[in-house]
């Protein structure tokens, strides 16, 4: 049986939000957590295109603010612009190895905790500024980075359709 | 479809996008139904794999952080034995301390809202990001707890319900920086507000500049009509008064009204005119960083 790739991208953000919420949240260094699920756009991004990046980000995004007291939405709307931003970004790349990656996992995710911060604070939620940001950044940069050999074939693996000779159009 | 087109359609997708997260936010902070009920849907479909996902991947949680925090489980073991000495030798004082504290209790009319209906509930999982501090509780609306209730635990406050769903609930805690809760000074019944400050940084009293505040005082919630929690929960006590925003008090002249004096073993800061606020560091009395059973209080405004 073959699933079709929504499935399979549903499968890989499924298993990457569970992975983001029981394992990473755990792992504390500085007494915070890290945020390793944005890889996932990152991923999509290089592997698929800016389309596919933003597509992946918004539900990626969606998901996890599911948990959050944030507004819902504030999270998917900061990775469909990181997913948009890195699928353009990575038109450049000639062949997207793993340290291309990684380097564009270690980029986005300060800059989308940032942005995150920014965005909610404009939204009025001041408490964000209280939160250790820095460390978090530091934090969430490291995993995300230890992340993206991983994610990077899985989300390869989403976005190939078996019956297309032509794998990973973008 | 030709590359320009693609790019396009690539615009066209984030403009959607972006447009559909906006109003997502938008609809969420105005507190629109639909929304409120689709994210706690999700919430209660999700929670249970998330369980799952934890319970399984238990052991990794705890190796790395016995690994990384082994220096403070040294520690906290030093303390540990420390504090069991002194329970050991402090055994015959306990009895008596038991009774200062009853009297204290009884002084102070710290009833604990006994005659509020209460649900026992476990924490299942902490927050799902270092920007915020919240549990998650495995009761919920089935069991009768509602946004807004108070939750406790037997040493005083916690926090407050933040979103319910059938059989899971969000708590904010006390520590959150969105967090405001209106008190009251045990001793001389004075009210102020407690807020917040974020994760790894102790709440703060925002007392009237003429209440008398003195390091050690008891705070507990107000009770006022229309106050959102039950009265009378402790909350914590006051461990410093790092000083004063009073306004306009440099320019009286008077030192001594932003200076705390020493006076009976306690800091104290001395009476001044109603014209600002003075802000304490607090400690609550709850262990908000080891929670594993807490209660909902099932009490609203209007009951």
């Amino acid at each position: 049986m073959t699933l079709p790739t929504w499935a399979r991208v549903g499968l890989v953000i499924f298993v990457g939000l569970m992975v983001q919420l029981a394992v990473v949240n755990r792992v504390s260094v500085w007494s915070v957590s890290g945020q390793a699920l944005i890889v996932l756009p990152v991923a999509a991004g290089l592997a698929g295109g800016p389309e596919r990046g933003a597509l992946v980000g918004f539900v990626t995004g969606l998901g996890f603010d599911v948990f959050l007291t944030t507004p819902f939405g504030l999270t998917a709307l900061v990775w469909t612009i990181t997913g948009f931003a890195v699928g353009v970004a990575g038109r450049n790349l000639m062949r997207s190895s793993t340290w291309s990656i990684v380097a564009f996992a270690a980029l986005a995710a300060p800059l989308s905790i940032g942005a995150f911060v920014v965005i909610g604070v404009i939204l009025g939620q001041e408490r964000l500024l209280a939160a250790p940001v820095v460390p978090i950044m530091v934090v969430s940069t490291l995993v995300t980075a230890l992340a993206a050999p991983l994610a990077a074939p899985a989300m390869r693996w989403a976005f190939t359709d078996p019956r297309d000779p032509v794998p990973l159009r973008r | 479809m030709g590359p320009f087109s693609r790019v396009s359609r690539a615009r066209l997708i984030l403009a959607l996008l972006v447009l559909t997260a906006v109003t997502l936010m938008t609809l969420d902070t105005r507190g629109t139904g639909p929304i409120a009920t689709a994210r706690n849907s999700l919430l209660s479909v999700l929670s249970p794999f998330r369980s799952a996902a934890e319970w399984a991947t238990d052991p990794i949680g705890d190796v790395w952080n016995g690994i990384v925090h082994f220096d403070e489980l040294e520690e906290e073991n030093a303390e540990l034995r420390a504090e069991l000495d002194q329970v050991r030798g402090d055994e015959v004082r306990e009895i008596t301390d038991r009774e200062v504290l009853e009297q204290l209790l009884n002084a102070t009319e710290i009833t604990f809202a006994d005659d509020v209906e209460q649900v026992a509930a476990r924490v299942v999982a902490g927050p799902a990001s270092s920007f915020e501090e919240t549990v998650t509780i495995d009761k919920g609306s089935d069991q009768g707890i509602a946004e807004g209730m108070a939750v406790v635990t037997g040493a005083g406050f916690v926090g407050r319900v933040e979103r319910v769903t059938s059989n899971r609930s969000v708590v904010l805690l006390l520590t959150d920086a969105e967090m405001r809760v209106a008190a009251r000074l045990v001793t001389t019944q004075g009210l102020g507000r407690v807020e917040g400050r974020g994760p790894r940084q102790s709440p703060v009293v925002e007392l009237l500049a003429d209440e008398q505040a003195a390091v050690g005082e008891i705070l507990q919630t107000s009770g006022l009509e229309g106050s959102l929690y039950p009265p009378g929960i402790p909350i914590g006590r006051i461990v410093s008064i790092p000083g004063s925003n009073v306004a306009d008090a440099d320019a009286e002249g008077d030192d001594d009204a932003t200076t705390p004096t020493t006076t009976g073993g306690s800091t104290v800061i001395p009476d001044l005119a109603p014209v600002g606020t003075v802000r304490a560091e607090l400690e609550p009395y709850a262990r908000l960083d080891q929670l594993n059973f807490v209660t909902v209080l099932v009490w609203s405004p209007q009951s």
